[in-house]
């Protein structure tokens, strides 16, 4: 049985299908469309994932959306009332949008079928949103039975769930409503120091190392009320999100001395006190749903799935705690993960079909490499009909020279085996380069990405060697944990740090590994398997093999505001665009300085809207 | 076309909703608020949210 699931019409759209309870393909629909964060109708993805399969629409046998929409608007009407007449602007903007699109899934699910030239399949799910999340962390998880914490902005009425889950059963035991949100208070907080909402949360994340949390105590002396089972209500006085166009109002600005940071103005020392602030909080929640979750369900596993698993700083102090044995996040924690959650939920859930004990420990998510993939062939006719040159390689030359690059300094973008699925890089479509240079950070910062210069890099190691470099004895395959860089290897700190210029303060060298230690000595890991990601990790191990560190930088292969490229021509286009030195595509590597001169019509940095 | 061949299933659902959570009042407000919606705004473009209670 085959089963589609969808998320749309909120952020990262995205489609993904299981074939009797396998997962065989996964994509966001910002890769093909190359709108960030793309909300729209995941049309493209769909039809990818039917192509990935090698089947026609009329051979799925149902779809499932991944909430339920006559559920949130309910929700959405009671909040409207609740607060009438204030919010009127508001509702007259939202209702539109609802009547059009959003109520209509089974017309739009409709729609797409009917373009591909077939009838859409007659079971159609509806999983909640939780549930869906839930689904995602669980299903694909490498243990039998498992906790199940979920914590987002917000679905129908819930904003945090825990779950316990066994075999194919997955039942939600608890639940924290709307108004009252983690997600929702973190993004407050991402709006208040100048990021956009829905997209600059991980920016706070890496900026709360730069501050103290000096408002920590008032956050939850003002802001909000924690339980001891990690269930907290909002002071409503201080945010306008129901009942205006904006996160906070003016009296969380009385609060926190003076009005939000506007976008792309100077970050000062008050944006790094709060964004230090609210993690500190989001974490000491985070650790006391966990423990909850481990006294309600008694289950010795947890997995984690929502936009909050993604503060991956909070993980780590989680997978620190040894609040539960073992810890496995869903690399799509994301909306864009509801998609196969939605469909492991109609295939686990409303079908009841069993699931399969997991096999040696390995989650079944294929390392995430769940999108399009190019093959040699295709590529090597790409390269011919635009007249690019390059060479091709094979395999142990190719990993050997593409490591000489890096140890050359050279900035590397890497195009290769099937798209991550989630929003993060994981080796196939990364920029690469040496974690040991005391330049990269900047470099990659401000000639390759063009952003903003405070944030770190995260390392992707190989597995066995995790222990040699940070304080950690667990893999983390998709990046979602935050470890210290193990001591040995840090530099003492100079003076008080917090008086120096930002930049200068980024690029003071704190390790033999500097391009990815940050400014408080942790790193965000990635463990690179050779089983998951052979391709990826003969680079490393080749990179070992010539300088004795098996780490790398990785980051992800776009521009600021870009999505991640998806085809060779999206990362063609944007080698061209930047100061990178060197592009792999597949089996072949390209060299900048062999290029034809590339020539544009417009300013592609007006291309993309700044996140 | 296709939305008016799901609008009798549209309300149907909405109808199941109210019977099971026993909450009636959310049918005639919903007529109310859809044709408030209608008539004072159509043909009106409105940009999504960028929030996602929305």
């Amino acid at each position: 049985m085959r089963i589609l699931g969808v998320s749309a019409f909120y952020h990262d759209s995205a489609a993904a299908l299981i074939d009797d309870g396998q997962i065989v393909a996964a994509a966001q629909e910002e890769r093909f469309t190359r709108v960030k964060h793309d909300h729209e109708f995941p049309k493209n993805a769909m039809a990818y994932c039917l192509a990935e399969a090698g089947i026609r629409a009329d051979q799925l046998d149902g779809v499932a959306f991944y909430d339920k929409p006559i559920t949130k608007f309910h929700r959405i009407l009671e909040t409207y009332l609740s607060c009438a007449p204030r919010g009127l602007r508001s509702y007259l903007q939202a209702v539109p949008l609802w009547l059009r699109q959003k109520l209509w899934i089974p017309a739009e699910i409709e729609a797409v079928f009917e373009s591909l030239g077939v009838s859409m399949p007659e079971k159609i799910y509806f999983p909640e949103h939780h549930v869906s999340h839930a689904a995602s962390a669980y299903y694909p998880s490498p243990f039998a039975d498992a906790a199940v914490l979920t914590v987002d902005g917000v679905g129908e009425w819930a904003t945090s769930t825990i779950c316990d889950a066994d075999g194919k059963d997955l039942k939600v035991v608890r639940e924290m409503h709307f108004p009252h949100s983690l997600g929702l208070l973190y993004s407050a907080f991402t709006y208040f120091t100048g990021f956009r909402v829905n997209s600059g949360e991980y920016k706070l994340m890496g900026l709360a190392p730069y501050g103290e949390p000096i408002y920590a105590d008032k956050i939850k002396d003002h802001v909000i009320d924690v339980r001891d089972d990690g269930s907290f209500r909002m002071n409503l006085d201080l945010f306008g999100y129901l009942d205006g166009f904006t996160m906070t109002n003016d009296n969380f600005a009385k609060l926190f001395d003076g009005p939000a940071r506007p976008a792309e103005s100077t970050i000062t020392r008050r944006e790094m006190d709060l964004a230090k602030s609210i993690q500190v909080v989001t974490e000491e929640i985070v650790l006391k749903m966990a423990r909850y979750a481990r006294d309600v369900t008694g289950k010795k596993n947890l997995c984690m799935a929502g936009g909050v698993a993604l503060n991956c700083v909070a993980n780590g102090k989680l997978l620190k705690e040894k609040i539960f044995d073992r810890l496995w996040i869903q690399p799509a924690a994301g909306d864009a993960g509801g998609a196969l959650g939605a469909a492991l939920a109609a295939w686990h859930g409303a079908e009841q079909k069993p699931r399969p004990a997991p096999a040696n420990g390995r989650d079944s998510m294929r390392g995430s490499y769940l999108g399009p993939v190019f093959s040699d062939d295709e590529i090597g006719a790409f390269l011919e009909a635009k007249g690019y040159p390059a060479q091709r390689f094979e395999r142990d030359e190719w990993a050997k020279t593409i490591a000489k690059a890096i140890d050359d300094q050279k900035v590397i973008g890497l195009c290769h085996g099937r798209m991550e699925f989630g929003p993060r890089a994981l080796g196939n479509r990364s920029i690469i380069g040496d974690a040991r240079s005391p330049k990269m950070q900047s470099v990659m910062n401000l000639k390759i990405k063009y952003r903003e210069s405070f944030r770190p890099f995260a390392p992707s190691c190989l597995k066995e060697r995790v222990a040699d470099f940070f304080e950690i004895d667990d893999e983390s395959p998709y990046m979602l944990l935050v470890a210290p860089v193990r001591e040995e290897r840090c530099i003492a700190k100079q003076g008080d740090e917090r008086s120096a210029d930002l930049l200068e303060w980024v690029n003071r060298p704190r390790s033999d590994l500097p391009a990815i230690t940050h400014v408080d000595y942790s790193a965000r890991i990635q463990t690179v398997d050779k089983d998951v990601n052979p391709g990826y990790y003969a680079i490393i191990e080749a990179f070992e093999a010539l300088t004795g560190q098996g780490i790398i930088i990785n980051t992800s292969f776009n521009v600021r505001g870009e999505p991640i490229v998806c085809t060779p021509e999206d990362a063609y286009r944007c080698f061209m665009r930047t100061e990178m030195d060197r592009l792999v595509l597949g089996s072949f590597i390209l060299e900048k300085e062999k290029q034809p001169e590339w020539h544009e019509k417009d300013d592609w940095r007006t291309e993309f809207k700044l996140d | 076309m296709g939305k008016l061949k799901h609008s009798g299933g549209l309300i149907g659902e909405f109808c199941k909703f109210a019977m099971e959570n026993k909450i009636y009042w959310i049918v005639p407000l919903i007529l109310v608020l859809l044709f408030v919606a209608v008539v004072v705004i159509a043909g009106t473009g409105a940009t999504p949210f960028i929030y996602t209670l929305f």
